[in-house]
């Protein structure tokens, strides 16, 4: 997203990533690190600036939770998402990133440049599959409904319909013939 | 005929509460609009209205506060994925007689009705 070669951050401490934080946004994002692993926070969420490789910079939206834990609670993996802001941030911008940083993970949405025209994303709330408009139901990550819950909107996709409530398509059927 | 109000974006399951329900012999009225749903609740009376906490432009919480500003003794009921969102205890403040986790059994809904 930034410029560099993921091999770049690999094998090598967080340090490397957290080098590249704007000076007057890195304690805010360590600050904001520490309260989640300390338990005072129920989730990892700082916006910041990042330096790209071209030496620029650009905001950052980052979260993030931990998916294992160790047996004394403490967090074992993180897992979560980051949208690029852009240089500015504009009046509305947060909820643009998000959605420009949905289309970027589901692959499908990207490829056909299907749109969100709500500011909700459907998932299923039986499979937790994503809803993408005039596509279909898509896997995606289940952590997604966790790292931007106001984001999310509980529907339900067909064949859970299916599973779920057989008296539904039974009383479809009878209604249409 | 008891009288029920599903206000919820998610055209899937007001289709389904709605066929279900209405098979069942209740009268089921219905919104994906929230704005046009709490309008209709404010405007009817019911014996059951359903209102889903997150939708777009507004949410739940904000629907059943105005459903019970206006009708104290409504019953309101919150649908939600998430039994934890704030917006629940918002609701339940409002005076919502409880929630709904999705997905939910239609019998639950009967249950509240009885």
């Amino acid at each position: 997203m930034i410029g560099y070669e993921p091999s770049q951050f690999r094998d090598v401490g967080y340090e490397a990533f957290t080098a590249l934080l704007h000076h007057d946004d890195y304690e805010r994002a360590m600050q904001a690190m520490r309260d989640y692993l300390s338990g005072s926070a129920i989730m990892y969420q700082v916006d910041y600036r990042i330096k790209r490789r071209d030496g620029s910079y650009t905001w950052y939206i980052d979260r993030g939770y931990a998916v294992e834990k160790h047996p004394d609670g403490s967090p074992r993996v993180l897992r979560g998402l980051v949208f690029d802001l852009g240089a500015e941030i504009a009046e509305g911008a947060y909820d643009e990133a998000i959605f420009q940083g949905l289309r970027s993970v589901i692959p499908e949405a990207a490829r056909t440049g299907a749109t969100h025209d709500r500011r909700l994303v459907t998932i299923c709330s039986v499979c937790l599959r994503v809803d993408i408009p005039d596509k279909g139901w898509f896997e995606l990550s289940k952590d997604l409904p966790e790292i931007i819950p106001e984001h999310i909107s509980h529907g339900i996709c067909p064949d859970c319909i299916h599973t779920m409530y057989p008296e539904y398509e039974r009383t479809k059927g009878e209604k249409e013939s | 005929m008891k009288r029920i109000l599903v206000i919820d974006d998610e055209k899937n399951i007001v289709h389904v509460v709605d066929t279900i329900l209405s098979d069942m012999g209740y009268e089921v009225r219905t919104s994906t609009d929230p704005t046009e749903g709490e309008q209709t609740a404010l405007a009817e009376d019911f014996d059951l209205i359903l209102v889903d906490l997150r939708m777009p432009r507004r949410n739940g919480a904000e629907i059943a506060e105005s459903i019970l500003k206006e009708k104290p003794d409504a019953s309101v009921l919150v649908i939600t994925g998430y039994p934890t969102d704030p917006l629940v205890k918002k609701a339940l403040a409002a005076g919502a007689k409880g929630i709904l986790k999705k997905p939910f059994e239609i019998a639950k809904i009967v249950d509240y009705l009885n």
